[in-house]
């Protein structure tokens, strides 16, 4: 027994040996190889393999002899292996292999001797058609060819071949009705995606990312106390394909997470019998796209001249005075009755001018946004080895991206590997992935006011005062702006706030997925996976005592800190069955599978204070604690437990039907709604296999089809249905002694029946392939339904509570999408084009009985969702100009309390003759009209040019930092537009820009169109010039492949939008998007990259 | 092989979806209304919660509602958040004002605090009372909930007028039905409440670390303000009495120095019946320094009428503490330099606002020269002259001269507005005051009821919007 097994494994052994030496052959034959055989009579033989070296099956081969007048068809089996029994003995052969998806094969002059077989080996070019493509659909993928649904991909080799910092890099601009922006330039900061605009009003409207198959917490991204990028911990060039599954029957396979779209991440998996080792590395530099023009300290001077000098006129008006820009400052205290030694009173003159105003020469004059941006490098260099013999396969990488920021002191720098591995024996696979990512952010504050605590460093700059240098001569920071009296804007160095602020934030990431998958019968699998996303964030900041703080004005100040640690463990079993089945026309595939996921996060937050020197900056150093807790801290769970089923079945491979369902339980929800279910079916039908359609010969393949699917939106918090007690505590006891006694109430009412949001949506859609695939099209009409909208519904106040969150409410999406693509090539011109455009219209249709939903974002600006308008519109006063001369405002019907001539006049929207906040009106909307997008490659021989752009129409920006510095209070700086102000009847400015006036009268400073600005750009985002070694060149350095590439990042940027970035949106919250407070501005880059194939 | 792994696989179905509770996940780091009014420290705990609004109603929105609306003070910002301020002081407010909206009811999870949100605690709390055992403490309880209840309704009826009365948990859907009841139905729920408080609390707590809860004193304090803004004469004189006559069980008393009352060393002295509790040093306890104590644009004609001798008028001076903070001193404190807040408590009740009301209420029942004797000693405790009978001849003359002690005695400390409604004095007021002329007509005298509220009710005749508005 024992002798019969050994020798039947040592037959195995031999017979797998000899496989693998004839793969091994093969593989280093040229493209075609004939050989000659005398075993057998008179017969063609041979495989058709992929240039990867896997068969093809199915290849139509055609051999011909056009002498003999003979023609001979047979279809490659399931290995690619064909066999002509017999052909007729000649000269003059010629075999054409021909497969949907792959080039067209011809061989010719072939000579058939009797009693000879002929072997050939063909290997196939792809052919790049997005009808060929597979598709990743979600638990499984699909030939595009038998897609219903509307699911947008990318291919590796649409996303490599350029640099880009990450995922959302790569997919801007790329995807119809895929917006994806960067609203904040920070290296690593978080990103925005919309997957056909915004269906939500209170709960989250990210789409579902699922990486090799796990989805992805949707808690990660505020991690560290600010917002980062989700998809950081993935390597660009690790990925295999971006699928993004648009409608809600594509998505309603992840049922209550389907609802804002799924992006699916597929990331390169090994390949039998070939060993290939990448390098691509790239180096450059990054630079601010703009600066935005602000006043020297000449015209600054100017400035406050005339702004503190109009203020005192006002005064003594009211007084009934008279006065002369003259006036020394004893001469206006004792003329307007104040005591003498006052100086921070807005009609004294700051002494500071003077010099300026005089013309005096070596004068103070910083340029500050030169101050706080810089050329910043950035690196990135990835190595990656993939190979694998039959059985296993592996596919290893590692990365090093260094990015520092265009902003001083700020900068991302990431450390990933990945490890994928496939094995198989028998009916057994086995395999994973492990991907793990070490990332360091240096986070500065670029968000909110300059002052009040929130120190914007980008708006700091803006408005500061060029009168003061950036350091002392002994090489200190500057701090004289921040203890300037005169009734000026007391802001802190914001060189100094970027330097001496240390804000450090440490991720740990592991993604990892393992599977086991079993075939019982033929094609009947049994699926198990485990994956993993496992986040951990350590965050520490100090502020140093060489920072002045807002109560001392001087240094040193005590120093405080703080420590942040947030730990998120997410993890998902999946158990999937499938089965596929042909017989006779018909094609089936179905699927069943049941899943879990639960995550954990667990969130601390420490400030502290009392560091008596700056030597211990960690926490061990301080002596006092302020706080213990922060919004989010402590622990938070959700979990979800699902059940899915799809079924797609094809007849004639032309008539195609997909349904699918899944139910899903949510710890989410209330008692009464604990599981929703999520159906979905579509249809689609290839026109151009038909009989009568053979004849209409442009039209090399036609699909149409139409889906149907319900999703959900499960992103509202996690124990939102309970009634939940918030701590609010008081003091008590004697002067000296009193103490904090805790208290608590009930701060929300509760709602056991609340559920997901539920998006029913309908989508017809179809892809055309014109000319042999030379120009392709894919066409989407769309209407999504959201209803049972989460919403945070105003209650009657007397209830003790403003809001509850209900299930009511209504949105509709609706919306098409075009994209065209084509290819061609004339001599050794390559030339590829996609353009896609997609208008998405979005419209308020219900709000649970109330008409509208007013909110204020960073306490200055009003936004107004209303029934039948869209989510989130601007809700300003409406300028309409400047107040020439007192006749202007005599005449004037609507009164603007307090004007003067020189101030804004308003449009009166309520009639009520007085401008007031009565007369809001809905003045614009984040949300573009429409988006486009264009990616284009061309090849000459070695070299290839590939650009990319994108471009965004009819989208408002709030631009709130404006109130301070395009405000002509003169506290801060202003930009040059200042220059056009009103300065009196005779010289009345441009007619937009308002007089100076450092006591502002009338109503400028209100939030109005004056600070609404349009959004519309066109950028060209990526440029890149390559150049490839000669493949003899290479070969001969023993590399396969070399290639050196020049990127140009953002070069060029058409735009009205009067800030840094027209992508920018503060607040995450749907319905107040589009405020611009100052963010980090986005970079341009140029590069050199480099890449190499061993 | 096929068996084993059939039964891993049926393993792994069956272990992960037997566990029924793996959806039913109980929030570990907030605690839920379910578990809560079980025990007396729930109730304690809750009971707490009640006064905690007080903070920020007393040094936010009542600033700006209670004080600015007057003719002491004038915003001098109108462009500082959007002129939601600007426009209460100026009468400019319509209904969507945000700080009125605030007032009223407030945001429910992080303040600031309206004051519905602070009636819904009470209410909340009151109908769990009976899982407290000890019966002593209950009675306390309830005084407490009742006297905060009460001073909540006194504070609504004075802002708005008719109003509804909730004096139970109710759910959204009743609430939306409600009429505004009556004035008069709120205030005979203020008295019955505050008179309920009077008998429940007591005039002292043993324990020092309870100090700054509602007393007897407060109640009755409170009481004889109410009586006194419904005009009930009589009543008023008789409640105010009890806490002034000779020898009377409370032992409130004016403090020799004036100054010493706000001293923010010397809280809850002898003169302070009832205040909203504040400690710097606390994160979240302390406050921020309100846009009418810092360097406010008083009426210059305040400032005029206080004699030179009277230690009042330097309360009004500022103090530098920071280029931007010039608190006046009545409000002076130093910044903590941990949390960045002030310290002081907010006076709400104090003896002397209770001399001044027992004169004025005298006076209001009929004139007698008695009542003099109140009012001097609030000035003669200042360093001002005193009346004489012969300089207060009549009602009509006694009356002014309580009105205007007032303005003098209480500027910043939310008195002024009710004051010149109650003696009908505010459109005079605030035409002749030395800051911006302002014409106002009686409708005025009440805010807008918020529009959210308006908008929101389903009983459209029954909850409308205030005369003018």
């Amino acid at each position: 027994m024992q002798k019969n097994g050994k020798a039947r494994r040592l037959k195995y052994w031999i017979a797998a040996k000899m496989v693998m030496l004839i793969l091994i052959s093969t593989s280093s034959f040229s493209q075609n190889t004939v050989t000659d055989d005398s075993q057998s009579a008179h017969a063609a033989t041979g495989i058709v393999l992929t240039e990867d070296g896997q068969p093809i099956p199915s290849v139509t081969v055609t051999a011909k002899n056009a002498a003999a007048k003979f023609e001979s068809t047979t279809v490659t089996d399931e290995k690619g292996a064909f066999n002509f029994v017999k052909l007729p003995a000649g000269s003059g052969y010629s075999f054409i292999f021909s497969n949907i998806g792959y080039q067209e094969h011809t061989l010719t002059g072939y000579k058939v001797v009797e009693g000879r077989t002929l072997t050939l080996i063909v290997k196939m070019k792809i052919l790049r058609a997005q009808l060929q493509d597979v598709v990743v659909v979600g638990y499984g993928s699909q030939n595009r060819k038998d897609v219903t649904t509307s699911v947008s991909s990318l291919k590796s080799d649409q996303i490599n071949n350029f640099a880009s910092t990450g995922v959302d890099k790569a997919m801007t601009g790329k995807l119809a009705g895929v917006q994806v922006l960067q609203p904040n330039g920070a290296p690593g900061a978080g990103i925005s995606i919309h997957v056909r605009g915004t269906g939500t009003i209170t709960a989250g409207s990210d789409p579902l990312y699922v990486v090799d198959g796990v989805p992805l917490s949707d808690n990660d991204v505020n991690g560290p106390g600010f917002k980062v990028n989700a998809l950081n911990a993935i390597n660009v060039n690790d990925i295999e394909s971006i699928d993004v599954l648009k409608d809600a029957s594509a998505a309603a396979i992840y049922g209550s997470r389907g609802s804002n779209g799924v992006v699916i991440i597929t990331t390169k998996r090994g390949k039998k019998d070939k060993l290939a080792i990448n390098l691509n590395s790239y180096y450059g530099t990054q630079s601010v796209t703009k600066k935005i023009p602000m006043l020297s300290a000449k015209q600054y001077a100017q400035l406050i001249f005339d702004a503190h000098n109009n203020t005192y006129f006002d005064q003594l008006q009211s007084k009934g005075l008279t006065g002369s820009a003259a006036d020394d400052n004893a001469t206006r205290l004792s003329k307007l009755g104040a005591a003498s030694t006052n100086t921070s009173l807005a009609y004294l003159l700051p002494p500071e001018i003077f010099p300026y105003l005089n013309n005096q020469p070596g004068l103070t004059n910083t340029n500050w946004q030169d101050a706080i941006f810089r050329k910043a490098p950035i690196q990135s260099h990835t190595l990656s080895a993939a190979g694998g013999s039959d059985n296993v396969q592996y596919y290893i990488s590692g990365n090093y991206l260094d990015q520092d920021g265009i902003v001083v002191n700020s900068g991302y720098k990431r450390y990933a590997g990945r490890f994928n591995l496939d094995a198989h024996y028998d009916h057994l696979r086995l395999g994973g992935s492990i991907n793990y990512n070490y990332s360091i952010y240096d986070y500065l504050p670029t968000e909110g006011a300059f002052n009040n605590g929130s120190q914007n460093i980008i708006e700091g700059a803006l408005v500061a005062s060029p009168f003061f240098p950036v350091h002392n001569p002994d090489g200190s920071y500057n701090f004289d702006q921040f203890k300037w009296q005169y009734s000026e804007s007391n802001g802190v160095n914001p060189v100094a706030l970027a330097m001496l602020k240390k804000d450090v934030t440490y991720e740990k990431k592991l993604l990892s997925n393992i599977y086991a998958e079993y075939e019982f019968i033929k094609d009947l699998k049994f699926r198990v996976s485990f994956g993993t996303d496992i986040s951990d964030f350590n965050r520490s900041t100090f502020s140093p005592s060489t920072l002045p703080n807002p109560l001392t004005l001087t240094t040193p100040s005590v120093p405080t800190g703080s420590y942040i640690a947030n730990q998120i463990t997410n993890w998902v079993v999946e158990n999937t069955l499938t089965y596929r089945k042909k017989w006779g026309r018909h094609s089936l595939q179905a699927l069943a599978g049941f899943t879990l996921q639960k995550e954990r996060s667990s969130a601390s937050s420490i400030t502290a204070t009392g560091y008596p020197n700056d030597l211990v900056q960690t926490l061990n150093g301080a002596t006092t604690i302020t706080s213990f807790t922060n919004n989010g801290v402590g622990i938070n769970e959700w979990s979800l437990l699902s059940g899915l089923g799809r079924l797609q079945y094809s007849f004639k491979e032309r008539y195609l039907l997909s349904a699918a369902v899944r139910a899903d339980g949510s710890s989410r929800f209330g008692p009464n709604t604990k599981y929703g279910y999520f159906p979905s079916a579509s249809a689609g039908w290839i026109v151009s296999d038909e009989h009568f359609m053979k004849n209409i010969r442009p039209i090399s393949s036609l699909k149409v089809r139409a889906s149907y699917g319900v999703t959900g939106n499960f992103q509202i918090g996690n124990y939102a249905y309970l009634s939940t007690l918030a701590s609010s505590n008081y003091i008590l006891g004697s002067s000296g002694g009193s103490t904090l006694n805790p208290g608590l109430y009930q701060n929300t009412a509760g709602n056991p029946d609340l559920g997901w949001e539920k998006t029913s949506a309908i989508d017809v859609g179809t892809d055309i392939s014109l000319f042999k695939g030379a120009l392709n099209a894919t066409v989407d009409v769309y209407t999504n339904n959201t209803s049972h909208l989460l919403l945070n519904v105003p209650v009657p106040q007397s209830t003790g509570y403003v809001t509850n969150l209900v299930n009511i409410g209504k949105v509709n999406n609706k919306g098409i999408e075009v994209t065209l693509s084509n290819s061609s090539q004339i001599g050794k011109f390559r030339l590829t084009n996609s353009i896609n455009y997609s208008a998405n219209r979005n419209k308020v249709l219900n709000l649970g009985g109330v008409n509208s939903i007013i909110t204020q974002s960073q306490n200055v600006i009003y936004f107004i969702t209303q029934v039948g308008k869209p989510i989130g519109n601007y809700y300003t006063l409406v300028k309409t100009g400047v107040f020439k001369d007192q006749a202007d405002i005599d005449n004037t019907k609507a009164k603007v309390p307090g004007a003067k001539p020189g101030d804004f006049k308003f449009k009166d929207i309520n009639g009520d003759n007085v401008i007031d906040g009565n007369d809001k009106a809905i003045t614009g909307n984040y949300q573009p009209k429409f988006m486009y997008g264009y990616s284009g490659q061309l090849q000459y021989g070695i070299f290839d040019l590939i650009v990319a752009a994108q471009g965004l129409y009819g989208n408002t920006i709030a631009n709130i930092a404006q109130r301070h510095y395009n405000s002509t209070e003169s506290y801060a700086n202003n930009t040059t537009d200042a220059l056009n102000r009103w300065v009196s009847p005779s010289d009345p400015g441009n007619g937009i820009v308002a007089r100076a006036n450092r006591s502002e009268t009338g109503l400028n400073a209100q939030i109005s169109t004056y600070h609404l600005s349009p959004g519309s750009y066109f950028r060209i985002r990526d440029l890149t010039l390559g150049v490839a070694l000669p493949d003899r060149l290479a070969k001969s350095a023993r590399l396969t492949g070399v290639r050196l590439y020049f990127t140009a990042q953002n070069p060029f940027t058409i735009t009205k939008y009067n800030s840094y970035n027209p992508e920018v949106s503060v607040d995450s919250n749907p319905l107040q998007p589009g405020v611009d407070y100052g963010s980090y501005p986005v970079s341009k880059t140029f590069l050199l990259g480099l890449n190499l194939k061993f | 092989m096929k068996k084993s792994i059939s039964i891993i696989i049926i393993g792994c179905v069956t272990l992960l979806s037997c566990k029924k509770s793996f959806l039913t996940l109980q929030p570990q780091s907030q605690a839920t209304s379910v578990a809560f009014y079980k025990t007396t420290a729930d109730i304690s705990n809750a009971v707490i919660g009640a006064y905690a609004p007080l903070q920020s109603m007393y040094f936010g929105n009542f600033v700006t509602m209670m004080e600015a609306r007057g003719d002491n003070v004038e915003d001098l910002n109108p462009g500082a958040n959007a002129g939601t301020e600007f426009n209460i002081d100026r009468f400019l407010a319509k209904s969507d004002n945000v700080d009125i909206t605030n007032a009223w009811g407030g945001a429910s999870v992080n303040g600031p605090f309206g004051i519905y949100n602070g009636i819904s605690r009470c209410n909340n709390t009151l109908i769990h009372l009976d899982v407290v055992t000890n019966p002593a403490l209950k009675s306390r309880f309830e005084g407490e909930l009742k006297f905060l209840r009460a001073l909540h309704y006194f504070n609504i009826v004075r802002l708005w007028g008719a109003a509804p009365l909730v004096l139970s948990p109710i759910s959204a859907d009743d609430a939306k039905k409600l009429s505004r009841n009556s004035v008069q139905e709120l205030y005979t729920a203020i008295e019955s409440d505050l008179t309920q408080a009077i008998t429940l609390l007591p005039v002292t707590y043993p324990n020092t670390a309870d100090l700054g809860r509602a007393t007897q004193g407060a109640a009755k304090a409170l009481l004889g303000k109410v009586y006194l803004t419904e005009a009930k004469y009589p009543q008023a004189v008789s409640t105010l009495k009890d806490l002034v006559q000779a020898g009377n069980t409370y032992n409130y008393s004016l403090l020799p120095n004036v100054a010493a009352v706000f001293d923010v060393n010397n809280k809850m002295n002898a003169e302070i019946i009832f205040a909203v509790r504040f400690n710097k040093t606390i994160a979240t306890q302390g406050h921020g320094l309100s846009t009418y104590f810092n360097q406010p644009g008083l009426d210059p004609k305040l400032i005029g009428a206080y004699e030179s001798t009277d230690a009042r008028r330097d309360l009004l001076n500022t103090v530098t503490l920071d280029a931007n903070d010039k608190p006046v001193k009545k409000y002076y404190d130093t910044f903590d330099p941990n949390t960045k807040t002030l310290g002081n408590d907010f006076i709400v009740l104090r003896y002397a606002d209770v001399l001044l009301m027992y004169a004025e209420a005298l006076n209001e029942a009929g004139y007698s020269t008695d009542a003099i004797s109140y009012l001097n000693a609030v000035r003669s405790r200042a360093g001002a002259s005193i009346y004489s009978p012969a300089g207060l001849p009549d009602q009509a003359s006694f009356r002014a001269a309580v009105l205007q002690e007032r303005r003098l005695e209480l500027p910043l400390e939310l008195h002024r507005w009710f004051d010149l409604i109650r003696t009908n004095t505010a459109i005079a007021a605030l035409q002749n005051s030395g800051l911006t002329p302002i014409t106002i007509q009686a409708y005025q005298y009440l805010y807008p009821i918020p529009q959210s509220e308006l908008d929101i009710s389903t009983n459209k005749s029954g909850f409308t919007q205030n005369t003018g508005y």
